[in-house]
């Protein structure tokens, strides 16, 4: 266990936790907000995607699973929104178990398009049972706090839930597990010779980021007050892919940045630029695959190894010697 | 007797709304079973023609039958743009993953061109004008005329790609590449020139459907996800790369959605299709007619 590794954890969490002393506007706090729902999607979605190679359109839909789990638990039963936070994100482990269990022998588009339907299904049944769900209108539900709490406190639950799933990544990526879902990524064969119970690591991958996408959800969801099938739409799904294509897939800050970026960039450009954002992220998108593939976190990464050998060269003549 | 004339009317309607889903699956099916790209913007490739053959008819008020080709060929060339510039990387080394990086430029192209074409066009409904005014009868029911058209030429189309790929130099080399990569280009197969035919075919393929569904299904920019979701679902029903599997499944899925529709709930129509895909690929993930992967 490496503790450097989780500087930049702390880092991050000191200054996020100082964010709300320069930041006042409670426009600037809902768009913080939004983020760190973002945020929790993005890495989450990262883990299946970056660390396992499993691709999933079904993770968005499983927010919506968890958003309104919790939200008709908190409404109907009465259940206090923090313990129904925690069912929606048990009840979104449960399908993407189920999810991940049918789904075992299928792997690259074929797992992309059976995650697809799922989540088409899915967001259709919470469509067509309007009597339960709402319908196409969406469900007003109870708020995590009681009227009148400002959104600072908002801020701070979801800061500590991307806090604690930033940790737990980092966790799990310096131990055996991340290796054994790195090895499953590169080559799934030569990683079950090697001793992997792939079968047992992938349906571990897609309960654990089921869960914490349910709980993204359900964060959402009582936040805002209100879910609708919207949230699990292809549309969302594309925000993203989109989000952990530009910061990076396969690292663990590399989410968290296209995320900040992301969602602070659509909110400037909203009003008369709105419909030409999602075409500017677009064209970013193609061009970062294209030729940054990596993201901005790779690119960067690049860069400064670039500088420091410039550096070096430039440097002794010794170094450069044993270089060439 | 009433009950017994709905249901025939209902299968025929399937069969035929099948018969030009049949041609979004063969579009599909072509460029996954020959070059494994999973194109996601199939869908805005069968917008785009649509919206190109429209402007052909209304603007230069060329027939049907001259704009329908002109359209594909322009569809044709934008597709081969497209493939050359984004899509080639994945023939060489250049790609750590040729999967998910198709995937993902054409899901990031499928958003762009989507939000191209309500900048250019407009969020509003077009209609091109009738193909064929009235209802034609096949047998005791009466279908109407645009479809009729529709299946005509889709017909027709699904038929020139089978003997292009059966009958050709150039379906040769296409079923090579599909077998193996490497040992077509052993053989002196251009992977890379290959791979631009295919997909620009295969987007071509697309305004065609798009076009000839028009009159029915009226055009906007975000028309074409229908056609990308049909044809990914006839694409697993069938299996990957069989051009029969795309007519057996098109018209699958086209019964099973009338018939759906009408007897079963029609708030669930859209996932009637969604569901076959999942027990597809879940129970027998080559499809009806596909190969052993």
């Amino acid at each position: 266990m490496r503790i450097s590794r989780f500087v930049w954890i702390a880092v991050l969490a000191v200054v996020a936790a100082l964010v709300p002393l320069v930041v006042k506007s409670p426009h600037w706090l809902h768009v913080l907000d939004i983020t760190l729902y973002y945020i929790l999607l993005t890495s989450s979605w990262n883990l299946m995607m970056g660390y396992t190679g499993l691709f999933s359109f079904a993770h968005t839909a499983l927010s919506a699973v968890g958003g309104y789990t919790s939200g008709l638990l908190a409404l109907r039963a009465g259940i206090h929104p923090a313990l129904a936070m925690l069912a929606g994100g048990l009840m979104a482990a449960t399908a993407s178990l189920v999810l991940g269990m049918v789904s075992l022998r299928l792997r690259g588009f074929y797992l992309c398009l059976v995650t697809w339907a799922f989540a088409e299904i899915a967001t259709g049944i919470l469509r067509a049972e309007y009597e339960i769900t709402g319908g196409t209108m969406g469900l007003v539900v109870p708020g995590l706090f009681p009227t009148g709490v400002k959104r600072v406190a908002f801020y701070f639950v979801g800061l500590g839930l991307v806090i604690a799933f930033l940790v737990f990544m980092e966790y799990l990526s310096q131990s055996r597990v991340g290796i054994y879902l790195r090895s499953i990524r590169d080559d799934e064969l030569a990683s079950e010779a090697m001793g992997v119970n792939t079968t047992a690591w992938k349906v571990f991958c897609f309960t654990v980021c089921g869960f914490w996408a349910g709980i993204a959800g359900a964060y959402y969801g009582h936040y805002i007050g209100v879910v609708d099938p919207g949230m699990g739409s292809l549309n969302e799904m594309s925000l993203v892919i989109l989000m952990v294509v530009i910061g990076g897939i396969g690292s663990i800050p590399g989410p968290v940045v296209g995320a900040v970026l992301v969602v602070i960039l659509s909110d400037l450009l909203r009003g008369s630029l709105a419909a030409m954002s999602m075409l500017i992220f677009a064209i970013v998108m193609v061009i970062v695959m294209r030729f940054f593939p990596g993201g901005l976190t790779a690119s960067l990464r690049h860069l400064r190894q670039e500088v420091s050998a410039i550096r070096s060269r430039s440097g002794t003549g010794r170094i450069s010697e044993s270089h060439s | 007797m009433d009950s017994w004339m709905l249901f025939v009317e209902v299968l025929v309607r399937g069969i035929a709304m099948g018969l030009v889903y049949a041609l979004m699956g063969v579009g599909v099916t072509l460029i996954f079973g020959v070059m494994r790209i999973s194109n996601f913007a199939q869908g805005e490739f069968y917008m785009l023609g649509a919206y190109v053959i429209f402007y052909l008819m209304n603007s230069l008020s060329l027939p049907f039958y001259v704009a329908v080709p002109m359209g594909m060929l322009i569809i044709f060339a934008l597709g081969a743009v497209v493939e050359k510039l984004l899509l080639s990387p994945i023939h060489g080394k250049h790609v750590e993953n040729a999967m998910e990086y198709s995937l993902i430029i054409t899901f990031a192209l499928s958003i762009f061109f989507q939000k191209l074409s309500i900048l250019i066009f407009g969020p509003f409904y077009r209609k091109p004008p009738d193909y064929l005014v009235g209802n034609v009868g096949i047998g005791p029911v009466a279908i109407p005329g645009n479809l009729f058209i529709a299946i005509i030429v889709s017909a027709l189309l699904i038929l020139v790609v089978t003997l292009v790929i059966g009958r050709t130099r150039t379906g040769r080399a296409w079923r090579a590449i599909a077998q193996s990569p490497r040992g077509a280009s052993i053989v002196g197969v251009r992977i890379g020139r290959q791979g631009t035919l295919v997909f620009g075919l295969s987007t071509a393929i697309a305004a065609a459907a798009g076009a000839i569904l028009a009159p029915i299904t009226l055009i906007f920019p975000t028309v074409g996800s229908t056609s990308l979701v049909k044809g990914y679902e006839i694409m697993a029903i069938g299996g990957v790369g069989s051009i029969p599997g795309s007519l057996i499944g098109g018209i699958m899925l086209g019964v099973a959605e009338t018939l759906g529709s009408v007897y079963l709930d029609s708030a669930y129509k859209d996932l009637y299709g969604f569901a076959l895909l999942m027990l597809f690929l879940i129970f027998r993930p080559r499809g009806l007619f596909g190969q052993v992967a």
